[in-house]
């Protein structure tokens, strides 16, 4: 260890170093006063700093533990009291939170089985036809549902029919590549989101566990 | 078996009773690591009764924290990292840091003897000592806190704030060198 003592003074101190390093320092520290100096700066400042006395005039260790108890006690009880409604909203929207990968699962395992039977519709001969006449036959459907089998949606917003009319969601069983695409895309979104919120929710467990 | 093993296997034991529920259990660590904790506070906050109030909030969370409490770190190290947090939160809530002087009470224990000229020179040394420890940046207080007063090793202090060994060896240098400069004259006389 023939560099000057400034890197590893500390450690040398500390007892930190290997027993060939405290070998080496003790050889230079031998041969240089400017470390030996440095050494000796810093157990100076160690024996200071020792001088300062810790805390004093603190509560005997009984009351201390007892008063831990007590608030103790007292913080689990506030834990476990609060409204039974808030409670049960809370244990609802749990389950939900614990169900929602579910449901997307099933959205998509939806939106798969439409495509497959599109497709099927497709390659039988006169189906799509079929599919438009008993559409006509409906005037209050949608324009976008002209092609196929329209669905009404009355409780959606209009400009939300509108493009979910667009992108011809409503044409159940006659649904496109990019129908498909569009609502796989929706799906992933939704399913990206949730895995965000768990890992939020995660992290912050993990910070209140550290703290 | 040496007393350390023999201390050590009984506070494993104390620890994984804690974690099944056991209150008497817990209360035994409480007393076991209760000077250390506040001490670490107070050595890091610079005021007693703050000292004392987020050390027994440091108990509570670690309690509540107890399950997730893994042995491979020491349990003194995990209950510091507590404690630190809980004194530096309190302290944050209070609208400006107390300029709290050691109490008299503090400076009494001080060993007696010389004269009274000599007495007072020593309480300021010692108080301006203090004030610098409490000027020095957080992260690296910590770090000189723990070595200095509670001799726990790098590795130990690493494990306890989670950070690298590297960067708790950092952090130590610079807070010697802040403090060697700043009581330079006071070190000189050591």
């Amino acid at each position: 260890m023939n560099a000057h003592a400034d890197s590893w003074i500390d450690a040398y101190l500390d007892g930190a170093l290997n027993p060939s390093q405290v070998r080496q320092a003790d050889t230079h520290l031998r041969e240089c006063p400017r470390c030996r100096a440095l050494l000796e700066e810093r157990q100076a400042l160690s024996a200071l700093l020792q001088e300062v006395p810790p805390a004093a005039n603190l509560k005997p260790e009984r009351q201390f533990v007892a008063e831990v108890g007590l608030r103790l006690a007292r913080r689990q009880d506030v834990a476990a009291s609060g409204d039974w409604r808030t409670s049960r909203q809370t244990s609802a929207l749990r389950a939900a939170w614990m169900l929602a990968p579910a449901a997307l699962l099933l959205a998509w395992a939806f939106v798969q089985t439409v495509l497959i039977l599109s497709t099927l519709v497709g390659l039988v001969p006169g189906a799509g036809h079929l599919l438009v006449q008993r559409a006509s036959l409906d005037p209050g459907l949608l324009a976008a549902a002209a092609a196929g089998l329209g669905v009404s949606f009355p409780a959606l917003p209009e400009v939300l029919t509108e493009w979910i009319g667009y992108f011809g969601l409503f044409n159940i069983f006659h649904w496109d590549l990019l129908t498909g695409f569009i609502a796989l895309i929706f799906i992933g979104g939704l399913s990206a989101a949730w895995l965000a919120g768990w890992w939020v929710v995660r992290q912050n467990a993990d910070g209140q566990a550290k703290r | 078996m040496s007393l350390q093993t023999a201390l050590e296997i009984d506070e494993s034991e104390l620890i994984l009773q804690a974690q099944r529920g056991d209150r008497e259990a817990f209360g035994e660590l409480v007393r076991i690591h209760r000077a250390g904790a506040i001490n670490v506070v107070y050595r890091m906050c610079g005021d007693p009764v703050l000292a004392e109030d987020a050390a027994q909030e440091a108990f509570i969370r670690a309690w509540q924290h107890l399950p997730n409490y893994q042995p491979r770190a020491a349990f003194r190290s995990w209950l510091y990292r507590i404690a630190i947090n809980a004194g530096l939160d309190l302290l944050r809530r209070q609208t400006a840091r107390p300029e709290t002087a050691a109490s008299d009470e503090t400076l009494e224990r001080l060993p007696a003897g010389g004269s009274v000229e000599a007495g007072l020179e020593r309480r300021e040394r010692i108080e301006r000592v203090r004030r610098a420890v409490l000027d020095l940046p957080e992260g690296s207080r910590a770090v000189l806190v723990l070595r200095e007063y509670e001799g726990l090793s790098y590795e130990e202090i690493a494990a306890a704030l989670e950070i690298p060994l590297g960067t708790v060896m950092s952090r130590l240098s610079y807070a010697r060198r802040c403090l060697s400069e700043r009581l330079q004259k006071m070190v000189e006389e050591v």
